[in-house]
């Protein structure tokens, strides 16, 4: 029996190191797309510089990030090749390299250049400002917008990386009823969506049409208190502040993955 | 008549949001009816009607999510506990109205040889199980997907708080698949106690869906042969069916019957009665609560139980039920909608046929809710025996209304 609970946690213990893994670097790290459209220092930092970077997990996920022409670009097509590989050699090795640990990954590929290594940490820091923002810092309506913009992406991203590799959501995901569920701050977005087809889950950015269940945030505040878990979600519904219409049980269902999605990156 | 406001029950909701988690936790929750088009605080209620805290009047076609099988306020249900309370309800012992609601669900229920009370629906079924797993010796249960036995671990449709281990042992099918229970039946041979069902299917947000093919005849007898008890959940649809319980109204006979929701019009009531030879398994399986001999509960099913049988009760929601359900059916079909009318009579839903999003759906059931008829968008509805004939003509010349709204925003 001692032995068997020890097991359990073991195996709890590792799959949150593969979710949270999945998370960091196909959830969270693309947000340096929308860090930069939006950001001066980092639009400062990525000046002139033309590189490519693929990380990639042992055994797990990898991603390929392309910096140019003043912006950045991700995807997890692995028929790219990257200027420069960095593999990693465990999902914790990733983990503790997006927590901001000192871990040498394995260049596999290319060159690796000192100052990129630097300006990508100085990136991470910057994007950081923004999914884990200050109280001070959200002082600023535009900077607030933007911190709901990138969190309602890191969300919709996240929900897909959980349905897939995370033993409570995949089971979830299973009730969650296909179609397309849109979530949308108003007066004007940002809005993001998730589609279920065929049991594959896939983030959508911006509006659909004809989304099967829509919710929409009465302003920047709801959605942000929300995402932080700042506001209890029954009493927003009914009191207004956000609304569902259309196929509710798909966004209930899907609620409770967002809700692990915000427990893993706490 | 012009359309209700709900300023009053905005105005609790807020209130209640500081104080209890959701503001209104559980089935009654705003946030799958359509959030400022209906009510959210209830004041009195009389017959099939009530009033909301605003002062809006509806006709309840909703009867407390099932409860009220009678009507509100009973007269002779209220009346039996009001003699009650003046003696008491709670004492350390129960009282002789136990034993004399228990031997009236033996005489009314025809499988029942014993009857045993507790509160909740849950309560009932989790206990129903565990008699089925202590009297078989096995684990494992059979359930249809998307049925609803309560809030307990084993069974709740939610996600928050439990163990991959709490549903273990239940081992899903869907409604009307033999095939798929029989293939069930097969993989788990010899470690299936039960099968729990409802007697008819009726999930949430979906069409009602009546036995088809001998489903229960061809379940019973394989029951029968692999030593499987089935275990009726009639906590929703029980007594408005047929008070002999709803297996008797699909031709079979159940071992174990779930009740609550209707057997005490309104008071807080549940009952597991069983066949003979479950009665001693089920005396080795713990069973109590605080409440659950109270006998103002217990009055109030007695009334109940001699009312329905001296009004027919179950033969007057036959009757409004099938009006209503004819009355949408017309409705829909003039003004050019696709209405789908599912379930028993008593137990009515109708949502619109060319759509899975219920968005035609939340607007009619809004735009009736703001015309004073209670139809919640998603979850299947009751009629009670104090509807009459114009109160059912009423509700239907409203629906009419409803009906052209959502003609003129969807035009199908
Ligand atoms: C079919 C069925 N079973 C069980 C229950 C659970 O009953 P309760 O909510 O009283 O625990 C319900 C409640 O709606 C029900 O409809």
């Amino acid at each position: 029996m001692a032995n068997e609970m020890t097991c359990k946690c073991k195996c709890a213990a590792e799959e949150r190191q593969k979710v949270v893994a999945h998370l960091n670097m196909l959830a969270v790290l693309p947000r340096l797309e929308e860090l930069v459209q939006y950001d001066a220092d980092a639009q400062e930092l990525i000046k002139g510089m033309k590189f490519s970077i693929r990380f990639r997990v042992m055994g797990g996920p990898s991603i390929f990030i392309a910096i140019g022409n003043g912006k950045i670009t991700s995807t997890t097509d692995t028929t790219l090749s990257a200027d420069t590989g960095l593999l990693f050699t465990s999902y914790e090795q990733a983990n503790r390299m997006f927590a901001g640990e000192k871990v040498v990954p394995i260049p596999y590929w290319g060159a690796w250049r000192m100052s990129d290594l630097k300006r990508f940490t100085q990136l991470s820091t910057l994007l950081e400002k923004y999914l884990k923002p200050s109280d001070e810092s959200l002082k600023d309506p535009g900077f607030k917008a933007q911190v709901v913009k990138m969190t309602l992406h890191t969300i919709a991203a996240g929900v897909a990386q959980l349905a897939e590799h995370d033993s409570k959501a995949s089971h979830w995901a299973k009730s969650v009823p296909e179609g397309v569920a849109m979530f949308k701050v108003l007066p004007e977005g940002p809005a993001a969506c998730i589609s279920v087809q065929g049991g594959k889950f896939r983030p959508i950015w911006g509006e659909v049409k004809n989304p099967s269940v829509t919710t929409t945030f009465k302003d920047i505040d709801t959605a942000l208190n929300l995402f932080t878990g700042k506001l209890d979600a029954f009493a927003a519904l009914g009191d207004g502040d956000v609304r569902m219409s259309g196929l509710i049980p798909m966004a209930d269902h899907l609620n409770a993955i967002i809700d692990r999605v915000g427990w893993y990156l706490k | 008549m012009s359309e209700y406001k709900f300023n009053r029950s905005l105005e609790l909701f807020k209130e209640a949001a500081r104080y209890i988690p959701g503001a209104i936790p559980g089935h009654m929750t705003p946030a799958i009816t359509v959030p400022g088009s209906f009510p959210y605080f209830a004041e009195k209620a009389e017959g099939c009607r009530y009033w909301d805290v605003d002062g809006n009047e509806y006709i309840d076609f909703m009867c407390g999510y099932g409860p009220i099988v009678l009507g509100h306020r009973h007269p002779k249900v209220d009346e039996a506990v009001r003699a009650q309370q003046a003696k008491g309800s709670c004492f350390n012992h129960p009282t002789e109205l136990q034993v004399k609601a228990a031997k009236l669900l033996v005489e009314t229920v025809k499988i029942a040889d014993w009857a045993i009370f507790a509160k909740n629906g849950s309560d009932v079924t989790t206990y129903a199980l565990q008699v089925a797993r202590e009297f078989t010796q096995r684990d494992c249960v059979i359930a249809c997907r998307g049925g609803y036995h309560g809030g307990h671990a084993w069974c709740t449709p939610g996600h928050g708080g439990l163990t991959p281990e709490d549903k273990m042992h239940i081992h899903l099918v869907n409604w009307n698949d033999f095939d798929e229970f029989k293939a069930a039946v097969e993989k788990y041979k010899g470690q299936i106690a039960a099968f729990i069902s409802s007697p008819y299917h009726h999930p949430t947000f979906s069409d009602q869906y009546m036995p088809e093919n001998d489903w229960w005849n061809k379940v019973r007898k394989l029951c029968d042969e692999e030593g499987i008890l089935i275990i009726v959940d009639d906590v929703r649809a029980g007594w408005r069916l047929n008070i002999a319980g709803s297996d008797q109204h699909f031709g079979f006979d159940a071992d174990m019957i779930c009740f609550s929701k209707a057997i005490a019009n309104g008071y807080p009531l549940s009952a597991l009665v069983g066949v003979e030879k479950l009665k001693l398994a089920s005396t080795r399986v713990f069973f109590t609560g605080s409440f659950w001999a109270s006998a103002n509960e217990l009055a109030a099913c007695i009334a109940t139980i001699e009312e329905m049988k001296a009004i027919d009760a179950s033969g007057k929601m036959w009757k409004v039920g099938t009006q209503f359900q004819e009355g949408l059916r017309k409705l829909g079909a003039q003004h050019g909608l696709k209405v789908s009318v599912t379930g028993p009579a008593p137990i009515p839903y109708m949502k619109f046929a060319n759509e899975g999003d219920f968005r035609r759906m939340q607007l009619f059931s809004a735009e009736a809710s703001k015309r004073g008829v209670f139809l919640h968008p998603h979850h299947n509805w009751f009629v009670s025996a104090a509807h009459t004939e114009a109160d059912i003509d009423q509700a239907l010349a409203r629906c009419d209304e409803a009906f052209a709204v959502v003609k003129k925003t969807f035009g199908d």
